[in-house]
């Protein structure tokens, strides 16, 4: 039997008068790929906000593999295999794209205390933000300043930063929002690459991405669950067509 | 909130210029080293010029400790002046009240009740940000500055403290403090190993780490960064260098008041890192040099006079217009004016 990387019962999340998550179940498998579509202002980046601990919630409980996180600080929710990236680019701009994904390798390999070694000198480190930037495709990149990279090359560094953590739960929002249809296609790529004991959340207004990556879908309005299922039967579902799908039709 | 000084253009020409900076940048820091070394031998005569140059140097200390919370870590701490009072009365009561006169004791307490007061405050005023902090970090120091100038009895309260001369020796071996020459090498030690300790701080994972802060700290923390630790660790450090250079400067003045406490102090060292650039090493000292010099060269010039301004009793507010010009024209201060000179420089030969 499948094991439950991520539960999430009963989510709320209030701003003021605004009720941007209202009441979240949400199961998700280990491995398992599960895409989260709905309008803008459908609360998926705050749902996202809230299972990461990027920000407190109103009502509820979240749960990794059994274990109850709901009053973890997000640093500590990483460590227990937890990564994201952000909608909008989230770097480190005065750092080189290597040092970026130094500064996240270096904190998975408990060195970030040390004060007396260079943090150029650690081989192990340096091996694996290597590894890590061929990954994403940003292999001969790693010299220039974060600010002169592209806007797309943004956001393949994004993603080299959640997986230099290791993670064995991924959330990625939008990943390919703002790219070209080639980068589109590699993130495409990238995403099918990785193991198939990571499990994944990936929030995607592009139905191509979607259907490529996604076993189930979760489709939120309003800030709760509209329908949930495969691909084929959110595609079917004639609430879904009405309020996402049908939108411009 | 960080200005980057850095070029955005294409990545070819940024390499090149950042590796002829490199270069730069040791040609210069070794003459820099060699002119520390060699002036009192070649102005021997000249006491005064040695004394400020002392001075400088201290200051110049002071300076690069705030420089790691305030440029590398994004710490705005308007309250630096607390931790080189601490260390400025631990080093005057330990001489003056308990009648202890070893220099190094003097030294090691100022280091660990500055670095342990830095470990208290930092506690409380880490769980601020931005103009909180600013503000909590002046209080503080402000607090500080209240109970030397009440508390008589162990502070000398408003008459502050003579601090009679320091005995150095170490197994064995012993240094006439009251020789300026002495002193002045003995300053310039403490000088270049909190420059090169530092040094080695901020190129290490946990300095990248005080740089990530400073750039994105939300983001640090959701890579699993406990970034509480780091600035906790970077109050501590900052704190125990200031302490190093409160506790010499009481030596080197041979008397201690409330004043190293107060703003002022605080906003003078501010002042010197922000002209020399925030978040450079290098900024922080050539903005000590600057101020220090810059205050001598003008208070130098009695017969300078605009109508009935007399420019040489009016330095405070030089310095005050020489910072706005500053913030104005050359936010990123003196190390950012000479790296886009650099820039430029390699840019136009690179197109020969
Ligand atoms: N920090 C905040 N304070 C107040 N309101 C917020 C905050 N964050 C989000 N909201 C509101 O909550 C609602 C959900 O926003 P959210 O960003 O989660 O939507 P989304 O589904 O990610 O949309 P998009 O597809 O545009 O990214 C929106 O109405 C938004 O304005
Ligand atoms: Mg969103």
């Amino acid at each position: 039997m499948a094991v439950e990387a991520l539960k999430v019962s009963g989510v709320e999340k209030r701003f003021g008068a605004l009720v941007a998550v209202n009441g979240i179940n949400l199961s998700v498998l280990q491995g398992e790929r599960r895409a989260l579509i709905g309008p803008n202002g459908a609360g998926k980046t705050t749902f996202f906000n809230l299972i990461s601990g990027t920000l407190p919630l109103s009502a509820g409980t979240i749960q990794l593999w059994g274990r109850d996180v709901t009053r973890l600080p997000d640093w500590r929710r990483v460590r227990l295999g937890l990564a994201r990236t952000f909608q909008r680019n989230n770097l480190f701009m005065s750092l080189t794209t290597f040092e970026n994904v130094q500064l996240a390798v270096q904190r998975q390999q408990q060195v970030s205390y040390n004060l007396l070694r260079s943090a150029r000198s650690f081989q192990a480190i340096n091996e694996q933000a290597q590894q890590v930037l061929e990954q994403v495709g940003l292999t001969g990149r790693g010299e220039l300043k974060v600010a002169s990279l592209s806007y797309g090359e943004q956001r393949q560094l994004e993603i080299a930063l959640a997986l230099a953590t290791k993670p064995s739960i991924l959330l990625l929002d939008e990943p390919t929002a703002g790219m070209s249809l080639a980068e589109t296609g590699q993130m495409v790529e990238l995403v099918k690459s990785l193991p198939a004991a990571l499990t994944l959340l990936i929030v995607e207004h592009d139905m191509d991405v979607v259907f490529a990556l996604s076993d189930r879908i979760t489709v939120l309005h309003y800030g709760q669950v509209l329908a949930e299922g495969t691909p084929e039967e959110v595609q079917h579902n004639p609430r879904v067509r009405e309020v996402y799908l049908g939108e411009g039709e | 909130m960080y200005v980057n000084l850095t070029p955005q253009s294409t990545g070819g020409s940024l390499l090149t210029g950042a590796r002829a900076y490199a270069r730069w940048k040791w040609l210069a820091g070794g003459l820099a080293v060699l002119f520390l070394i060699t002036y009192p031998l070649l102005n021997g005569q000249d006491a005064f010029g040695l004394n400020l140059l002392t001075e400088t140097l201290i200051f110049a200390l002071f300076a690069l400790s705030l420089d790691l919370l305030l440029g590398y870590t994004g710490l705005v701490s308007f309250g630096h002046a607390t931790y080189f009072g601490l260390g400025a009365y631990s080093a005057g009561i330990l001489t003056a009240q308990l009648k202890n006169s070893n220099f190094l004791l003097g030294l090691l307490m100022g280091v660990l009740v500055a670095g342990l007061g830095a470990l208290v405050l930092g506690f409380f005023s880490i769980r601020t940000s931005g103009i909180y902090f600013l503000m909590l970090t002046l209080a503080f120091s402000q607090m500080c500055y209240a109970l030397a100038f009440k508390w008589n009895d162990v502070t000398g309260g408003s008459n502050g403290l003579p601090v009679p001369k320091p005995e150095f020796s170490l197994v064995g071996w012993q240094l006439d403090l009251g020789d300026g020459t002495v002193f002045y090498f003995v300053v310039l030690t403490c000088f270049l190993a909190g420059f090169f300790g530092l040094r080695q701080v901020v190129h290490s994972p946990f300095g990248r780490t005080l740089i990530g802060i400073r750039d994105n700290e939300k983001r640090l923390a959701a890579l699993g960064y406990q970034t509480s630790n780091f600035k906790l660790m970077a109050c501590v450090i900052a704190g125990a260098l200031g302490g190093l250079a409160g506790a010499l400067n009481a030596y080197h003045n041979g008397f201690v008041s409330a004043n190293e406490f107060y703003w002022t102090t605080s906003g003078l060292v501010m002042v010197m890192v922000l002209l020399g650039g925030k978040g450079s090493l290098i900024g922080a000292v050539l903005g000590a040099f600057f101020v220090r010099y810059a205050e001598q060269f003008i208070q130098g010039q009695q017969t300078a006079k605009l109508g009935t301004f007399v420019v040489s009793e009016r330095w405070q507010m030089v310095l005050g217009l020489i910072f706005i010009l500053c913030v104005l024209l050359a936010p990123g201060g003196l190390v950012g004016l000479w790296q886009s000179l650099v820039r430029q420089v390699t840019r136009r030969l690179e197109w020969r």
